[in-house]
């Protein structure tokens, strides 16, 4: 295989090629492509190569045929990095015939395995991506996935590395085209797991992409662009792409909420969790939703696994009582501000205590998964007594208005005194004949 | 002892026989300039004997209840002055104290509460007493000739006295003023050749900012009491001048002159002391709300009218739309000019049916309007944040806006579902 | 002068008294309109009163701020609301950490995020020492 190496002056071909151009008539398409060369990074969105990429180009014949893969594969990360058709599909680079291009060890389009052993013969060598920063496992865990197991079995209904990284335009993930930047995630998953025929075949559900995106890491992601909130990829892993097991997930779910991790295992949850006869926090939450539990519907969920009557249900029923009043404490504290505001009176202060009355609310939040009802019930006092205070100052305010209105008592006492003494006056000049 | 306390009461008995004596009618002039005196000035008599004369001036008979409306609109003007350097010694203009300095004045300074509200429901009053006194001569006609002059002047007070409102309407720079003044300048700007400077110039920035504020507060307070001293002298001159409109019919005519002192200026004092005490009510019994802070970068929910004229536009653009505004601004306008087209001696309403039809739709619709806006109360904003005009976007974290409705215990927007994860 | 018109004289000297009485009470100058934003800086507490370790949540006008001393002579100061849910933060001494009591996010004295459920880090003030007593300042030096 013809083989340009990087940094060497471009030597063209052999008179013998030469005399082939013009045997063959090729010429004029030569100098068609040669026009190409030049025009193509002008005429496509994509920015212009560098330089020594130009020059490389210019002795490639796939791309006569293959132009379009050519502007595809430029938009990527391999194209930087000096690899080629020829790198991945074999074939004679320099030719411009089909039958003397692929030649050799030339592979069209290889099969799914396929796709995922080539990838994995640069991929999968720790020595040689040392220098870019990339991990090299990708092909080990996809083994132990089961789009992998699935796969080396067969399938071709799973993918393969270029059905979510594109075949030719490979992104990195942190570039907002590719298929795998955070908000496209996603979408790149739902391709096939939102195809419900294709999942009633695996007796996979389909839907999850809707709930993620009405829940609340769905709203996190996509509207807030929090980029820590959890893609597909955070829960259910990359390659080794697997739904947690039922041990599994609470550790899942505490790789960022630790404190509610470390709250669930305090608590009585903590030991059926581990051992998986609760499916940790599945067993009030849901999975791809992400909802919070609103603070009427406690007890409610405590009565899906304990009986109605039973010392855990009652204690659910407790909790929920202190939950429900700290909400509706805040809540009318957070009235009580507006009130103040709309009465124009400043309120940093009051402000100042609703931040730290919402400071405890949060902690019930966390507080309650250790079920722990003494510290549940401190934090609701803490709440209750912050947001009387406030309440008390907008009362105050309150009667101050009242007490104004007081002033038109003696207002309208002159005013009607006036308005008598005035008929009085008049009637009088009257009388008297003026 | 004796000898200062002599010399002093020679020497006052000395001044009040120099004023006495002098026949510079000047200070009764400058008096009937402000519209404190009726009756004529005698340049010729003592000031004493002048204003003796003055007190004197009988009205004629058919001067009843309905002329007292301009005293009124004047009561109520007098108030605003009044009320308005009160408030002009707390309040700052600029936009990061003037939302602190209202709340400053209505929480901490005594009577501030009062003074404030006062002012603010003079200004809602004051509107719809011009347009009755407005409706009053019109209907008595008494814009025919030859008062056409100060039908304009009235006109043009009217004017004046919604400009007012409006350059005040910015200065509490709460959200609500914020964004109604921004979507107004919006619209004015859409004015085809004039729009754009002239926003520019009251604006004097890319968008509603402390240069408005400045400009709108001397506006306010420099620019339009000067435009008001001018506009207001001459109308009370020529009322002067031409004296009360005729009466309309031999009626009217029968009743008896009443002199000014005391009859005259008793029933003067009568409604003024009533007027003032409906508005010391109003105020005292309908605070006026407060906004939250003004925030460049994020629209108001809704705005809500603090403002008799504001009421009437939301009323009319919620249930007429923008033509039913245009149209209404129009019949207003008409009515303005027909006077100066209507110079017959004509003055029964009976006989001049369409002009008394357009007159009742007008002033009957606005406050019919005014009671229907005050229903509506407001109307979401369509004017742009400071970030989509292409403002610098406010840099930090987003906290919970001051003063604002503080974040809210998170509640799930989904049902909870009730079956297995 | 009859008796009605030394009534209606009084009544009206008497209006003209309350509303003369209600201007002066309201033009006595009473406080003053101080706002704390406006102002260079904000007295947070003495350097005594402040050990190492320490830290206090002040409420500077409309801003929570989190002064926390971290060495015998450096100090810190950060935005105390957490950008997740609204919660007050805490500075942890011994993890040399700003934490949330009610959420899992990290922050380093810098304000950068550590760890956590956000990306967004805190905004940073001044802190200033002058005759023992410590300052926050508007402005990061």
């Amino acid at each position: 295989m013809n083989r340009v190496r990087k940094g060497s002056t471009v030597r063209h071909s052999p008179r013998r090629t030469q005399r082939a151009w013009r045997r063959d008539g090729r010429w004029a398409v030569e100098v068609a492509v040669l026009l190409s060369f030049v025009g193509a990074p002008a005429a496509s969105a994509a920015p212009p190569p560098p330089p020594a990429l130009q020059q490389d180009t210019a002795t490639y014949g796939c791309v006569i045929c293959h132009a379009d893969k050519r502007r595809a594969f430029l938009l990527g990360a391999h194209a930087e990095r000096g690899i080629r058709c020829h790198d991945c599909h074999g074939g004679n680079a320099q030719a411009f015939e089909v039958r003397t291009a692929h030649v050799g060890r030339f592979v069209g389009r290889p099969t799914k395995i396929g796709v995922a052993q080539l990838c994995a013969s640069c991929h999968s060598d720790p020595d040689r991506m040392r220098q870019y920063g990339l991990p090299a496992g990708q092909l080990a865990e996809l083994r132990t996935s089961r789009h992998g197991r699935l796969l080396f079995a067969g399938n071709t209904d799973v993918p393969t590395c270029t059905d979510c990284h594109d075949a030719h335009t490979i992104l990195p993930p942190e570039d907002a085209r590719s298929n795998v930047y955070p908000t496209s995630i996603p979408g790149t998953c739902a391709r096939c797991h939102e195809d419900r025929r294709l999942m009633a075949k695996y007796g996979i559900a389909t839907g999850q992409l809707a709930e993620f995106r009405a829940g609340a890491h769905g709203a996190a992601l996509y509207e807030q662009r929090n980029f820590a909130a959890p893609t597909c990829v955070g829960c259910h892993g990359s390659h080794a792409a697997l739904p947690p097991r039922v041990t599994e997930i609470v550790h899942v779910c505490d790789r960022c909420h630790a404190e509610l991790g470390r709250a669930l295992y305090a608590g009585p949850h903590g030991p059926p969790a581990l051992s998986g006869r609760l499916p940790g926090c599945l067993g009030c939450h849901t999975n791809h939703a992400t909802e919070r539990v609103p603070p009427d519907r406690i007890a409610a969920s405590c009565t899906r696994c304990h009986e109605a009557d039973s010392p855990a249900a009652r204690r659910g029923v407790e909790i929920q009582q202190d939950v429900v009043q700290a909400a509706d404490d805040l809540r009318a504290a957070g009235a009580a501000i507006e009130e103040l505001v709309r009465a124009g009176r400043p309120v940093t202060d009051e402000r100042f205590r609703y931040q730290t009355a919402l400071t405890s609310y949060r902690q019930i939040a966390e507080v309650q998964h250790s079920l722990d009802l003494e510290m549940l019930d401190e934090l609701a006092l803490k709440v209750g007594s912050l947001s009387r205070t406030i309440r008390s100052t907008e009362e105050t305010a309150a009667e101050q208005r009242w007490e104004h209105q007081l002033i038109l008592i003696p207002v309208w006492f002159l005013v009607l005194s006036a308005l008598a003494l005035v008929r009085f006056k008049l009637s009088e000049l009257k009388r008297r004949g003026e | 002892m004796t000898r200062p306390l002599a010399w002093l009461k020679e020497w006052l008995a000395q001044v009040w026989t120099d004023l006495r004596a002098s026949t510079d009618t000047g200070v009764l002039a400058v008096a009937r300039y402000f519209g404190l005196l009726y009756g004529p000035i005698d340049g010729q008599a003592r000031i004493d004997e002048a204003l003796r004369k003055a007190l004197r001036y009988r009205l004629a008979g058919h001067v009843t209840w309905r002329h007292a409306l301009g005293g009124i609109t004047y009561l109520l003007f007098i108030v605003l002055i009044v009320t308005g350097v009160l408030l002009s010694f707390y309040y700052r203009p600029s936009a990061q104290e003037a939302y602190p300095s209202i709340q400053f004045i209505v929480s901490q300074v005594p009577f501030g509460w009062l003074i404030r509200d006062l002012h603010v429901w003079s200004a809602s009053l004051i509107v719809v007493a011009a347009l009755a006194h407005m409706g009053r001569v019109f209907f008595d006609a008494a814009y025919k000739p030859p008062r056409e002059t100060n039908w304009l002047v009235g006109l043009l007070l009217l004017f004046l006295v919604l400009a007012f409102g409006s350059t005040g309407y910015l200065l509490p720079w709460d959200q609500w003023a914020y964004w109604t003044v921004t979507e107004v300048l919006d619209a004015l700007a859409g004015l085809p050749l004039i729009g754009g400077p002239v926003v520019a110039v009251l604006r004097g920035d890319a968008i509603v900012s402390g240069a408005t504020l400045s400009r709108f507060f001397a506006l306010h307070v420099i620019v339009l009491p000067w435009v008001a001293l001018v506009l207001l002298g001459y109308h009370f001159t020529l009322v002067r001048k031409h004296g009360i409109a005729p009466p309309k019919n031999e009626h009217e005519a029968a009743r008896p002159a009443v002199s000014f002192f005391p009859h005259h200026l008793l029933r003067s004092f009568a409604v003024s002391v009533v007027a003032l005490g409906l508005a010391v009510s109003v105020a005292a019994l309908f605070p006026r709300a407060v906004g939250d802070p003004a925030n460049p970068y994020e629209p108001a929910g809704e705005l809500v009218s603090t403002w008799a004229p504001v009421d009437v536009s939301l009323g009319l653009i919620r249930y007429l739309g923008a033509w039913g505004f245009a149209l209404f601004t129009l019949l207003g306008l008409s009515l303005a000019f027909i006077p100066l087209f209507d110079r017959s001696p004509e003055r029964s309403l009976r006989r001049r049916p369409v002009v008394a039809a357009l007159g009742l739709t007008f002033f009957v619709g606005f406050v019919a309007l005014w009671l229907v806006g005050h229903q509506v109360r407001s109307v979401a904003p369509s004017a742009k944040p400071a970030a989509e005009q292409g403002a610098p976007v406010e840099p930090g974290i987003t906290l919970p806006p001051a003063g604002t409705t503080p974040v809210r215990p998170a509640e799930p927007a989904t049902q909870p579902r009730d079956g297995s994860p | 002068m009859g008796f009605t018109d030394l009534l209606l004289l009084g009544v009206a000297a008497l209006m003209l008294t309350a509303t003369v009485i209600g201007i002066g009470l309201y033009s006595l100058p009473t406080g003053r309109l101080q706002l704390a934003e406006l102002q260079p800086s904000l007295r947070v507490a003495r350097v005594p009163d402040l050990p190492v370790g320490g830290s206090r949540v002040v409420n500077w006008g409309q801003r929570i701020i989190l002064v926390a001393r971290s060495g015998e002579d450096q100090y810190f100061a950060l935005s105390a609301i957490s950008p997740v849910d609204g919660c007050i933060l805490q500075w942890d001494s011994d993890g040399l950490r700003v934490v949330s009591p009610c959420g899992y996010v990290v922050y380093d004295p810098s304000g950068n995020v550590v760890a956590g459920l956000t990306n967004e880090p805190l905004h940073r003030y001044g802190v200033v020492v002058r005759d023992q007593v410590v300052y926050v300042t508007g402005s990061y030096q």
